[in-house]
């Protein structure tokens, strides 16, 4: 792949990410007794982000972007995450698969521990891709 | 009480799987047939540690039918390597139901996690992979 058309790509994969970025959902921190699992979805959510944001395949890209939306990510207002560097991606999908598949067993809510193994599935395939 | 017939179901499917993976290598050759034998072993090994975790739970897990049927005929490679993709995708269906029906850090929790993750590998391998293995319509 010729750096112009990576840096195309990164670009209009960048955009996208901005346009989800700006519409995720903001998790409350205002109560002292939060909802099953809450800490390990707003965690995975950030990572999802990370990664969405240094993902250079569009496909890989638009399944990030349903991960995204599984973990909860949809609505109202909320920074983007920095642009990664090139490079970053695959440090960055490890180490979320590694949470993921922890945050599925140890997961109170039945759906939130099959959504986390399932997107720990499917990090997992893009690894060894 | 959920959490057995989830266990059931679970072993019910990975009976199913292994008969469908005997009708997969059967039609393939070289490299595709030894990873499609690789699986058929794969798979009685996790409905043997089904049966094992119902047994755990002090119930007797059902016997495999004598026979299934296909979901389509397979005839040659082509369907093979379809019927394959099919069969690691209903797997992770299995697999996604009894992770949600497991409670935490308990021993079919972590069997159910690490199944999916193994079988939505191999769906990929076999050309069918998606964003969210295991996932009905209906999650």
């Amino acid at each position: 792949m010729r750096p112009a058309a990576t840096v195309t790509r990164r670009t209009v994969l960048g955009a996208g990410l901005l346009l989800i970025a700006g519409c995720k959902h903001t998790r409350a921190s205002h109560s002292a007794t939060l909802p099953p699992d809450e800490s390990a979805l707003n965690a995975l959510l950030a990572d999802e982000a990370s990664v969405l944001a240094a993902t250079t395949d569009p496909t890989q890209f638009a399944m990030h972007v349903q991960h995204y939306v599984a973990l909860g990510g949809s609505t109202t207002g909320y920074a983007a995450p920095p642009m990664q560097p090139v490079g970053a991606y695959r440090r960055l999908l490890g180490s979320s698969t590694t949470s993921l598949r922890q945050a599925a067993i140890d997961a109170v809510d039945g759906t939130h521990a099959a959504t986390f193994a399932s997107i720990a599935a499917s990090h997992e395939v893009m690894l060894r891709g | 009480m959920a959490e057995l017939t989830a266990l059931r179901e679970a072993l019910a499917a990975e009976q199913a799987v292994v008969y469908g993976y005997g009708v997969v290598g059967a039609h393939l050759s070289g490299k595709a047939e030894k990873y499609a034998a690789a699986r058929l072993v794969a798979h009685q090994e996790l409905r043997d540690q089904l049966a094992a975790l119902i047994q755990q739970i002090g119930a007797v897990p059902a016997s495999a039918l004598p026979a299934y049927q296909l979901p389509f005929p397979v005839t040659d490679a082509v369907e093979a390597r379809r019927l394959g993709g099919t069969l690691e995708n209903g797997s992770a269906g299995a697999a996604w139901d009894l992770t949600a029906a497991t409670s935490s850090a308990s021993p079919g929790r972590q069997l159910a996690v690490d199944w999916l993750i193994d079988v939505a590998k191999a769906a990929a391998l076999w050309g069918a992979s998606n964003a969210l293995p295991g996932q009905s319509a209906t999650s």
